[in-house]
């Protein structure tokens, strides 16, 4: 298997490029995380994200042959070859595969991503009958990897302005919590231009997603709330 | 990069994306009806295409429908702008043109319709 794989050191000044590696079928990786961590045994100086291996963290979504994955749950079978690697497009690299998620945390942090609700603190926790805990699936598995909002040419455009699919499904999260108090805020706070209707519904963000949700689907409910609100 | 300037949200654009797909539909079923009538009873002469445009209803109709497709297109071009224009001294001095030729473009309809 040929992998090419994206290098850049800022403290060398040199410009990006792609570094060829080859790695030997008996060697025997299944994941392209494996693959990663035996180059990684070659070349000690590449660098990139991976924590827990099962898809579960989302630190190491990677743009893999011109598409946003989890390293750790792609498997190389399903890869043609060479195997092209490269950081998750429109944030700034800070070194080969690692990017700056600053900008995709800022967003992620204007929907105030945790529930408001100003009753007295129940002893235990609050309830929700199994409906209203129904209507959260597809919403809470985000693990915030980053790979919708990366893949999102209206988030490439205005990635200061526009929250982005992650942070819209996160939005979409709590305002379908029937825990929360703030609905009318929280929507409020998404009607703008830029926040929300820069979306255009490309759907990179659906098609990516290496959970399975729909970002799309969450910006789809959420323009309807707000045009419900106005009728 | 324009940094984020804290200004919280506009409150806006549910109308133009509740106004965009209003006019959408608008514009489909009138020229569904256009095309049908156009198919079933073709006019065959210039006469004959002139009174089509006589009665008020269709005058009426035909004018909601240049309106419409304007407002359509300004939404649309406006979004457009938003997305690419990153000066907003440039986007407005686009928007004011593009705006001006479509109130350019509404007044001839009018007069169109109705000379």
């Amino acid at each position: 298997m040929r992998f090419r794989i994206y290098r850049y050191d800022p403290e060398t000044g040199a410009p990006p490029w792609l570094q060829e590696f080859h790695i030997d079928a008996d060697e025997h990786p299944v994941m392209l995380l494996e693959a990663l961590l035996l180059i990684k045994a070659r070349d000690e100086s590449l660098a990139f994200r991976a924590s827990c291996r099962e898809g579960v963290c989302g630190s190491d979504a990677l743009n893999v042959n011109g598409r946003n994955r989890l390293a750790c749950i792609t498997p190389l079978s399903d890869l043609s070859d060479p195997i092209e690697i490269r950081p998750l497009p429109g944030l700034p690299v800070i070194r080969d595969l690692v990017v700056d998620m600053t900008p995709f945390y800022r967003q992620y942090r204007t929907i105030r991503p945790w529930l408001i609700n100003d009753d007295p603190e129940p002893e235990i926790e609050r309830f929700q009958s199994p409906e209203n805990r129904a209507t959260l699936n597809g919403l809470y598995e985000c693990i915030l990897c980053g790979a919708c909002s990366t893949a999102c040419p209206s988030f490439w455009w205005n990635p200061e302005r526009f929250l982005g699919p992650a942070a819209l499904l996160q939005a979409h999260r709590f305002l379908a919590d029937t825990r929360d108090q703030r609905t009318g805020e929280r929507l409020d706070a998404l009607e703008d231009p830029y926040r929300l209707y820069r979306c255009h519904t490309i759907m990179n963000c659906a098609e990516v997603c290496p959970k399975g949700l729909n970002p799309s689907r969450s910006i789809a409910v959420i323009r309807q709330m707000l045009a419900k609100r106005r009728i | 990069m324009s940094s984020d300037r804290n200004l919280g949200s506009a409150h806006s654009g549910t109308v133009e994306w509740m106004l965009q797909r209003l006019t959408a539909l608008y514009l489909a079923l009138f020229l569904l009806f256009l095309g049908v009538r156009l198919a079933f009873v073709p006019p065959r002469s210039y006469e004959q295409w002139r009174t089509l445009w006589s009665g008020n209803l269709i005058r009426v109709s035909t004018l909601v429908f240049a309106l419409g497709l304007l407002g359509h297109a300004w939404i649309g071009l406006r979004s457009v702008f938003r997305d690419y224009i990153r000066l907003a001294a440039v986007r407005l001095l686009v928007e004011l043109t593009v705006g001006c030729v479509l109130m350019a473009q509404a007044l001839w309809a009018f007069r169109i319709l109705w000379r």
